[in-house]
């Protein structure tokens, strides 16, 4: 609601300008009926032609001045609704921008698509024709109302007779209405959202011979869809008839009753047809105002939605942080890190525990550990995607909290695991962080990533444009776009969250021969399964179930003999079992 | 992001009735007939209705008040609230029967729309974004449910009542009658000139918001790396840019939509104007009734009603050709690989013996992939593919399974070409880890059973184990049936891969292949289940591709690919003392000296934990 009042006092200019070209339209649609009826008296006095012809330019230029205004101030209205449509979807945008990664945990894609389309396309009829009916209809009925009771008080009277009762009825089946119109685009929802998955999927789907299966499943959701439409549909039916029943109702009463009156004298003819079309002035918007209701709910329903979404705000302390500060010279250290995901639905089980580690400014440092032993969740906190409680992470010695999070994030740059590509160029997208650098620091670190070996098989080189989340790139040609991306942004802390595991052998000796230089300048996080790629970095850390098991250098962790060794044990007996 | 693409779909004009796409859309109303049929019907009884009533008045004026006729009176309001009760019946049901007319073709059409998307090949998809598919099964299938809602039985019946209203005036007093209609040229000529900018206005609208759509999902879906990359005040100049031009659109076609009904309307009150100047010459030379007059200016107003009517069906006609237009486009494309009827004696299980014949292949023509790769894999045989990354190890796999078809060569499997063999048991034998792992929304235990949805519990549970999920998932609060998100965005990468490398295993295929189905998984995990995949291997062909040459410990021969081509062939030892690129590659891997390069010296300035 709020939402609204905004709105309307933004554009009340537009708003207040229409709505006064409205009181100027409908005051001159209520004066045709009544030169209209001037004209017929005149008849039936039996007067003079030019007093015909006089009527009926009148009219004519009545009609003329109409379409002129009405014109406008649909254009004013409709147009601010449009306008409307456009801020708010800017914002919510902005908004969405804004929000953190735990609220795209709980979200699907799908619905969060839908509140900026769908739900918008609700909005703007609310702000559109539903305001501009319902300016309409009150005024056509402030004005209309008064002539008809100046022209016969008791045939005003019959005639609004039967609006209570029906309202009534009317605001019952519109509650109905409402409900089933939110249950039926929650099924369209549905149905994009399954469409969405199985297309996305859709290799899996093939290679697992699910096509009759998932177009079953399908067919149930949209089932189910006719099913809600065509009871949604009924309620509306029925509002249509109710809303037409009224307006029968009061054309037969005043039919009667007038026709009573002409007999008895006290109306005359002229009058009664005046009437009658004051009548039909009114009857459509009243036949209207069912549907405006309809347009009204549903962009209600729109609003609380989208407000719901700009409800959210960042969970992420930095985001708050006020004053930059020095710039990030990458020290990192963890105190008693503790963290859980947000709202998993399994909140109290830690991911992470009692984490304590130090990383100098410029430190190499790199993390092995199990599947699911908190590696990348480790990582994405030094990038603040999650939020960690006060005091459990600093940068260069401040509070990780006290730092604004885009501060930090221009020099913290990431691989992370799992390679999302715009659907761009190439060379666009490793530009992905500073749109603006040159050519040939792109091409530079195309080099570095290696991309260069593979342009000859690429038909625009780097301006070869990748399909969506860049399924048209091999794997490996994913990644190493990924990391050239990250390190066009020269960070002061890289994080590799195995970034390398797409590539082989041969190619990451090259890269990393390449980076070996950028890596000494800035601190690096390297998460592998590979030994051989940590073996030299300056520390490294095994994780395990969210703990620190072990940390130190290669040499301290074998002579330890912990898990460390073990893991390394594993892969030097795999090398001597291969090479017998 | 933008990515506007060459000319898309959006871009059709879309003709406001093209009886081609008319034609095509019969199969799909044909079997509504019945709901068609009572719906025309009850629009002629809400037509009858709507027309008497005009007349009662007519009488009520020239025979009941002149005669003071109080009970015949009575009598006009009985027969007008019949009228009116028969009107709003039959309109209820009316609607009623559209409406589900509308939903049964949309529902049709839309679960062949799906079918026919799930039947297209891998290339079509690389070319076409999912949200713009997406578009289709919804937004353009409602916007035809839109027209049998709200439009076609109406349109026949605005059409219905021109006519009769026409003939009824005509039959009142035809020179009145030609005297109305004098307005109408004047409309006729306005709605050809403004058609053709509607339509451009309206396919702009279209157009915008697509890509409004298509922006907004990849940016959605990107959200990490655009808040990560501190992209945010460049998307949201981009997208204002693009919302601005929607908007931009949709001003411009505000433009026409406000001042198309107004002008309808200032040709009705012209039209009453001139009923009345003429209207009432011939009434003062006592020509006409006044009963007719007023009958004439009702029905006047009843004519122009439709006429606004038809000038809103226009729109939505308009957009359901134009959705139709796309939606035919799409069920027309024929996907370039088909299935095959069953050849009489196809086993229920393969033996497993693949033949790669000189395949060729080029995602986009000319640009070949694969230069002619000739192996033979025997059943039961472990075939490992090494090489660099882009060389076309996934490729081999997509022809495979038949995502892709080969642009020169053959594969066989068990003698027969892939090509003669139905689809489904082709992709029933061969069981793929694919490298672009994807997980659907629902629980682990449904991802796993996801090549065959009625697994019994143990079965999902024994794959689980064989990769040492089992451990993970237990570990979970609802274990197997613990949710799972959006493409599993709520595992650890290498969860993720496990839980695919169960659903193969539990798919039971005859060829099993793994498309670096442990890359992300850690060595202690992986010699894990390579144990336990021994057991499972025997006897059926496996073919594994990995970067990390301990996954492919035990292959019986190694292929090691270059730029799409198989430069070396053999056993592990074999290629080690041929010393190619194999030897480099292991050399590498394992630190070990070589010539061209050492180990890799990492940085080494202190570092204190
Ligand atoms: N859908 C596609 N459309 C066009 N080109 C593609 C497509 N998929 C892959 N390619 C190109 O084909 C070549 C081979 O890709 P492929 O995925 O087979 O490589 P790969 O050997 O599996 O590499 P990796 O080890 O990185 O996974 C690459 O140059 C890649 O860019
Ligand atoms: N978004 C999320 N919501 C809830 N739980 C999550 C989420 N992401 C990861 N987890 C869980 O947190 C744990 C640690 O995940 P993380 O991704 O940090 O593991 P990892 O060490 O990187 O593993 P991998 O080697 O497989 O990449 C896992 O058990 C995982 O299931
Ligand atoms: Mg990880
Ligand atoms: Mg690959």
């Amino acid at each position: 609601m709020s939402l609204i009042l905004r709105y309307l006092r933004l554009y009340r200019r537009d708003f207040l300008l229409g709505l006064l070209c409205l009181v100027v339209t409908n005051a001159v649609t209520l004066l045709i009926p009544w030169l209209l009826k001037e004209a017929i008296d005149a008849l039936g006095r039996g007067s003079a032609l030019r007093n015909l012809a006089f009527h009926a330019c009148a009219i004519v230029v009545a009609a003329l001045v109409l379409a002129a205004i009405r014109t406008w101030s649909r254009l004013l209205i409709l147009g601010a609704s449009r306008r409307i449509v456009y801020d708010i979807r800017d914002d919510l945008y902005a908004h969405l921008l804004s929000l953190p990664a735990s609220f795209y945990a709980r979200r699907r894609t799908g619905e969060i698509m839908s509140r900026a389309v769908n739900d918008l396309m609700l909005i703007r009829s609310l702000f559109g024709p539903g305001i501009l009916s319902v300016l309409n209809v009150a005024l056509l009925y402030s004005a209309g109302l008064p002539l008809m009771a100046f022209l016969d008080p008791w045939l005003t009277l019959a005639a609004i007779l039967p609006y209570p009762l029906i309202l009534i009825g009317v605001f019952r089946v519109s509650r109905t209405i409402h409900e089933r119109s939110n249950r039926t685009q929650e099924q369209l929802a549905e149905i994009s959202n399954d469409a969405q998955e199985t297309l996305s999927g859709i290799n899996m789907v093939k290679a697992f011979v699910q096509e009759e299966g998932e177009s079953r499943a399908f067919g149930g959701l949209s089932r189910e869809y006719r099913r809600r439409s065509l009871l949604l549909a009924r309620s509306r039916g029925l509002i249509v008839t109710l809303m037409g029943g009224l307006d029968k109702v009061s054309t037969i009463m005043v039919l009667c009753l007038g026709a009573l009156h002409i007999i008895a004298g006290t109306l005359t003819k002229g009058g009664l047809v005046a009437f009658l079309a004051y009548l039909a002035l009114l009857s459509g918007p009243t036949v209207m105002m069912g549907w405006v209701l309809g347009v009204f709910q549903r962009g209600l329903g729109a609003i609380r939605r989208v407000e719901e979404i700009r409800a959210q705000t960042s969970d992420l302390p930095g985001d708050r942080a006020l004053g930059a500060g020095p710039d990030v010279q990458g020290a990192i250290a963890f105190r008693g890190l503790r963290f859980s995901y947000p709202n998993g639905g399994r909140a109290e089980r830690p991911v992470l525990q009692d984490v304590d580690l130090d990383v100098p400014a410029g430190a190499t440092v790199g993390i092995v550990g199990r599947v699911g032993s908190g590696k990348s969740t480790l990582v994405q906190l030094v990038a603040a995607v999650y939020p960690v409680a006060d005091g459990t992470l600093w940068i260069d010695g401040r509070d990780l909290n006290s730092i604004p999070t885009s501060h930090l994030r221009a020099q913290v740059a990431m691989v992370p695991q799992e390679t999302f590509l715009f659907s761009r160029s190439i060379a666009d997208n490793i530009a992905l962080g500073a749109p603006a650098a040159p050519r040939s620091r792109i091409e530079d670190m195309a080099r570095l990533a290696q991309i260069t070996r593979d342009l000859p098989d690429l038909p625009q080189g780097l301006d070869t444009l990748v399909g969506e989340r860049g399924v048209t790139l091999s794997g490996g040609q994913r990644q190493r776009v990924a990391l050239a991306r990250a390190l066009l942004l020269e960070p002061r802390i890289l994080i590799l969250d195995d970034a390398l595991s797409s590539i082989d052998a041969d190619t990451e000796e090259a890269i990393l021969g390449g980076l070996r230089d950028t890596m000494r300048r800035r601190t690096t996080l390297v998460i592998s399964h590979r030994v051989a790629t940590v073996l030299n970095a300056d520390c490294i850390v095994v994780l395990e179930d969210g703990r620190v098991v072990e940390s130190g250098s290669a040499a301290q962790l074998l002579a330890r003999d912990g898990p460390f060794a073990r893991m390394h044990r594993q892969q030097q007996i795999e090398r001597e079992l291969e090479s017998l | 992001m933008t990515a506007p693409g060459p000319a898309h779909e959006e871009e059709v004009l879309g003709k406001a009735y093209d009886a081609r796409l008319v034609r095509r859309m019969l199969p799909y109303v044909a079997p509504q007939a019945r709901w068609i049929a009572l719906s025309v019907t009850l629009m002629f009884v809400v037509i009858g209705a709507q027309l008497l009533q005009p007349y009662l008045i007519k009488l009520l004026f020239d025979v009941f008040i002149p005669r003071a006729d109080r009970a015949g009176i009575a009598a006009l309001a009985l027969v007008y609230i019949a009228a009116t009760t028969v009107e709003l019946l039959a309109r209820y049901g009316q609607l009623y029967s559209m409406e589900l007319t509308g939903q049964n073709v949309i529902l049709h059409l839309r679960d062949r729309l799906f079918r026919h998307l799930n039947a297209l090949d891998s290339s079509f998809f690389d070319r076409h974004p999912v949200g713009r598919l997406m578009t289709r099964v919804t937004t353009d299938i409602e916007s035809l449910a839109d027209l049998f809602s709200s439009g076609v039985v109406s349109l026949l019946g605005d059409s219905v009542k021109l006519i009769a209203i026409v003939v009824i005036l005509w039959w009142l007093n035809w020179r009145l009658a030609c005297v109305t209609f004098a307005m109408t040229p004047f409309l006729f000529l306005l709605s050809v000139l403004l058609r053709g900018r509607i339509r451009r206005s309206y396919r702009d609208v279209r157009r915008r918001i697509a890509r409004i759509n298509a922006y907004l999902q990849e940016s959605i879906s990107g959200m990490l790396l655009v808040q990560l990359f501190r992209r945010g005040e460049v998307n949201r100049r981009e997208f204002d840019a693009i919302n601005g031009e929607h908007r931009d659109a949709e001003l411009r076609s505000v433009v026409y939509e406000s001042s198309f009904s107004a002008i309808i309307e200032l040709v009705g009150n012209v039209a009453i104007a001139l009923i009345v100047w003429y209207g009432g010459r011939e009434m003062v030379r006592g020509v006409l009734t006044f009963g007719t007059l007023v009958a004439f200016l009702n029905y006047t107003s009843r004519f122009f009603g439709p006429i606004q009517d038809l000038s809103g069906f226009y729109a939505v006609l308009q957009a359901a050709m134009a959705s139709l237009e796309r939606i035919f486009a799409l069920l027309d494309e024929r996907p370039a690989i088909t299935s095959n009827p069953l050849p009489a004696a196809l086993p229920e299980r393969a033996r497993g013996r693949i033949d790669f014949q000189d395949v060729r292949f080029a995602y986009r023509d000319g640009e070949e992939v694969l230069h002619g790769i000739g192996v033979r894999v025997e059943p039961g045989e472990k075939i490992a593919i090494v090489g660099a990354t882009g060389s076309g190890k996934t490729t081999l796999i997509k022809l495979l399974i038949r995502l892709y078809d080969p642009t020169s060569g053959a594969i066989r499997l068990d003698g027969r070409d892939i090509r003669t063999l139905p689809l489904p048991w082709l992709r029933r034998q061969v069981g793929v880890v694919q490298q672009d792992h994807f997980l659907f929304t629902g629980t682990i235990a449904s991802n796993i059973a996801f090549g065959h949805p009625d697994l019994p519990r143990e079965r999902i549970e024994v794959a689980a184990r064989l990769v040492h999920a089992d451990r993970f998932v237990r570990g979970l609060p609802k274990g197997y049936d613990e949710e799972v998100r959006e493409r599993g965005n709520n595992l650890s990468v290498g969860q993720k891969q496990l839980l695919s490398f169960a659903r193969a295993l539990a798919y039971d295929p005859a060829v099993l292949v793994l498309d670096e189905a442990t890359s992300s998984v850690d060595t202690e995990t992986e010699i894990l289940i390579q144990d336990a995949l021994r057991l499972l291997l025997e006897g059926r062909t496996s073919i594994v591709i990995a970067h990390r040459l301990s996954t492919i410990v035990g292959a019986d021969r190694i292929l090691v690919f270059h730029h799409g081509r198989i430069v070396e062939e053999g056993t592990h030892r074999a290629l080690l003392q041929a010393r190619g690129i194999y030897h480099r590659l292991y050399q590498l891997q394992f630190g070990l000296e070589t010539e061209t390069s050492g180990p890799l010296p990492l940085a080494a300035p202190e570092i204190s934990t």
